[in-house]
């Protein structure tokens, strides 16, 4: 009996996916998450406990060589999933199951050739350098970036940090491959499409709202650490795109809202934290409510659940949505992004002297749709 | 106190099995949570243990450049291994490893050298993301140590006593849970602190690609996760003969009570960890300080009082 051969079906069975998201894959990273719900395959928090990496849409140069390097970090068994379109899904996990099941590729045995360099540092790797910081101390200063590749993170957002213990001394933020031509925002599509002149309803579009809001809220809950509401709002989520019926979404939409809403320990956790003026908000596509001029992630969580409240009476509205496009109702046109290297810069002074949850709190809390930004990163205004 | 010669080894094994299958219950039945929220099958995510363990002992060994591997082995193997210690003072059924007479201390020592285990682990791995998951479990275990220890000592005040079985004797009458419950409250959340488990995962944070645990891959993620398993057994456990009236109850046989009040134990600290989001340091250190020390001193202060007029 070959014990290693049967060990690896086991493995091959529920394989570990770790998911690199390019900007405008959107659509891609949704259906790849359907699947791999549908089958049980959980998600890897890193490469070192990754069994597949599953790259959707189609990435640019940067991204292709960020993938790379996370490809060389993976343990064998392992496989590649490529899934440019969302049809693809299906197809790809299965032959990356198939190729962990096989064995997959080792890693070259180089890894253990860095440790016999010149330099008698470990791995021949350089020192941190030393820094003043904010008591006035010299400590160590180590280069983290953020991104592209990491769980629950927006795609395409590259954070450069500058780090001393874990709180963050200096911030850039980049947008990958963003000098490409914009793709259409996945989640704006319905309200191009219907300003185009093609009959879109109601109901696709109140449903695009609300798995938008349920994604970034899901997002921000699981980097929050509360795992079950994140996958209740994820489940949410697929079922509300896949067209489950109203009635069946409502009350279950309700008892979710109910659950976050209601949950002191989160607006405990948050409250305080990424303070956006009115301005600042609005150029990461917020309205805070008038009279309010600030808002920090709990106001932010609280925007995202009164909009899918505002919309789940309309998930099987059947009229067509021009109708609703120029009023100042939920399912109103979004507004254009601006150049995206305002809002990344915006973003940077914001995560700049907070600790790294918070850092990580906060660019979920924004959640930046760098797919909807105008092209031109850093190039002029606008 | 022990039995015979004979019976000691078959102590040993009798406990070593509990505690094994325990921790493999709360790894099926964290599987199962999350089976159930997600809309899968449960009873496939009943495997999910014995599925992921498969997977950890075929993968490669991979390691980044500069990693110190012996010190993170050292501090990945200690993590089960202070699991098992403490767990050596839990009576099972009637059988007890080592019945030792100061054993609720033991207890406390032993979860201890896991603060140590764990900062090993971060260090040794070379990696940003696990010396922040290093720090954090650090900066929590200022939080919950001083409240955790005053839990354990009040109720072996309550019992008279630092031995476990005398302790879980002592609530033949009333368990302590009734007379004792801000150190109870402070016992499951120090509970899940020690274990960095749920709402006090932080130290093993998703965000952070998985915090300590970030470089570890093939056998020493499978120790390290097992250890963490075993560690919430051996708290679940400790909750029953220190709170819960080890096996009294009307009917059933002692065992049998045990290792219900046990499983509800569990099955309590496995719900929190999908029920609660992360509770941070920064905000939660002041309250932990200033609200949980004076209180679970104030409880200590009933007690002895208590026991002094019982007198």
């Amino acid at each position: 009996m070959d014990l290693t051969g049967v060990l690896l079906r086991a493995a091959a069975a529920r394989p570990r996916v770790l998911l690199a998201v390019p900007p405008g894959a959107t659509g891609a990273r949704l259906a790849v998450e359907r699947e791999l719900r549908r089958r049980s395959w959980p998600v890897a928090a890193s490469p070192a406990d990754a069994d597949v990496l599953a790259v959707c849409g189609a990435p640019g140069p940067a991204m292709t060589a960020a993938v790379r390097r996370v490809w060389g970090q993976l343990p064998a068994p392992r496989a590649w999933a490529r899934v440019p379109t969302t049809s693809d899904a299906a197809s790809a996990l299965d032959r990356a199951q198939h190729g962990v099941s096989e064995g997959g590729s080792a890693l070259p045995g180089g890894d253990e050739g860095a440790d016999d360099n010149d330099s008698d540092l470990p791995g021949g790797l350089g020192m941190a350098e030393r820094a003043p910081d904010r008591d006035g101390l010299a400590l160590d200063q180590l280069h983290l970036p953020l991104g592209p590749v990491l769980p629950d993170w927006p795609a395409g957002l590259l954070l450069r940090l500058r780090v001393q213990g874990d709180v963050v001394q200096h911030a850039e933020a980049e947008h990958l491959d963003g000098g490409a031509a914009a793709a259409a925002a996945y989640w704006d599509r319905p309200w191009w499409r219907a300003a185009e002149g093609a009959p879109v309803s109601t109901a696709e579009a109140a449903r695009r709202l609300v798995a938008r809001q349920l994604d970034s809220l899901c997002r921000l809950l699981a980097v929050a650490g509360w795992d079950g509401a994140a996958t209740t709002g994820r489940r949410l989520r697929d079922e509300t795109l896949a067209g489950a019926a109203g009635s069946h979404l409502a009350p279950r939409l309700w008892r979710f809202h109910r659950r976050v809403a209601g949950s002191r320990l989160l607006r405990w956790m948050t409250r305080g934290l990424g303070r956006l003026d009115s301005a600042g908000a609005a150029g990461f596509g917020f309205s805070p409510p008038p009279g309010q001029a600030d808002s920090d992630v709990v106001d932010r969580t609280r925007w995202w659940l009164e909009r899918i409240s505002l919309a789940v009476g309309l998930l099987d509205d059947e009229r067509p949505l021009a109708d609703r496009m120029d009023s100042a109702d939920v399912l109103a046109r979004p507004p254009q992004g601006g150049p995206a290297g305002t809002a990344l810069a915006r973003l940077a002074r914001l995560v700049e002297g907070t600790e790294l949850a918070a850092t990580r709190l906060v660019v979920a809390s924004v959640d930046p749709d760098l797919d909807r930004s105008t092209v031109d990163v850093g190039v002029g205004g606008g | 106190m022990s039995g015979s010669a004979v019976a000691e080894p078959v102590a040993v094994a009798v406990v070593a099995a509990a505690l094994v299958t325990l921790a493999v219950t709360g790894a099926a039945l964290q599987a199962a949570g999350g089976a159930r929220l997600a809309g899968g099958s449960v009873r496939d995510a009943l495997w999910a243990p014995a599925r992921e363990a498969a997977r950890l002992l075929v993968a490669q060994p991979r390691a980044i450049p500069g990693q110190d591997r012996v010190l993170a082995r050292i501090g990945v193997v200690t993590v089960p291994v202070a699991a098992v210690l403490a767990a050596a003072v839990i009576p099972v059924g009637g059988a007890v490893t080592a019945d030792l007479a100061v054993g609720v201390v033991w207890f406390n020592a032993m979860e201890v050298l896991v603060w140590g285990g764990l900062w090993l682990a971060a260090w040794g791995s070379n990696s940003a993301y696990a010396l922040v998951g290093g720090y954090r479990f650090v900066a929590q275990g200022l939080a919950y140590e001083l409240p955790h220890m005053f839990a354990l000592i009040t109720a072996a005040l309550a019992a008279g006593s630092l031995r476990v079985s005398e302790v879980a004797a002592a609530q033949s009458g009333l368990w302590f849970v009734v007379w004792l419950p801000v150190a109870f409250a402070v016992y499951l959340l120090s509970a899940l602190a020690m274990a960095f488990w749920g709402p006090l995962g932080q130290p093993v944070d998703r965000s952070l690609g998985g915090g300590v645990a970030v470089e570890l891959s093939s056998v020493d993620r499978l120790v390290f996760l097992a250890g963490r398993y075993l560690l919430l057994a051996a708290v679940a456990a400790m909750a029953v003969p220190l709170f819960l009236g080890g096996g009294s109850g009307p009917l059933l046989p002692d065992w049998l009570w045990q290792a219900v009040k046990t499983l509800a134990v569990l099955a309590l600290l496995v719900w929190l960890r999908w029920r609660l989001p992360a509770v941070r340091m920064d905000r939660f250190m002041e309250v932990a300080w200033l609200v949980l020390i004076p209180a679970v001193l104030v409880q200590a202060l009933v007690v002895a009082v208590v026991v002094l007029l019982a007198r």
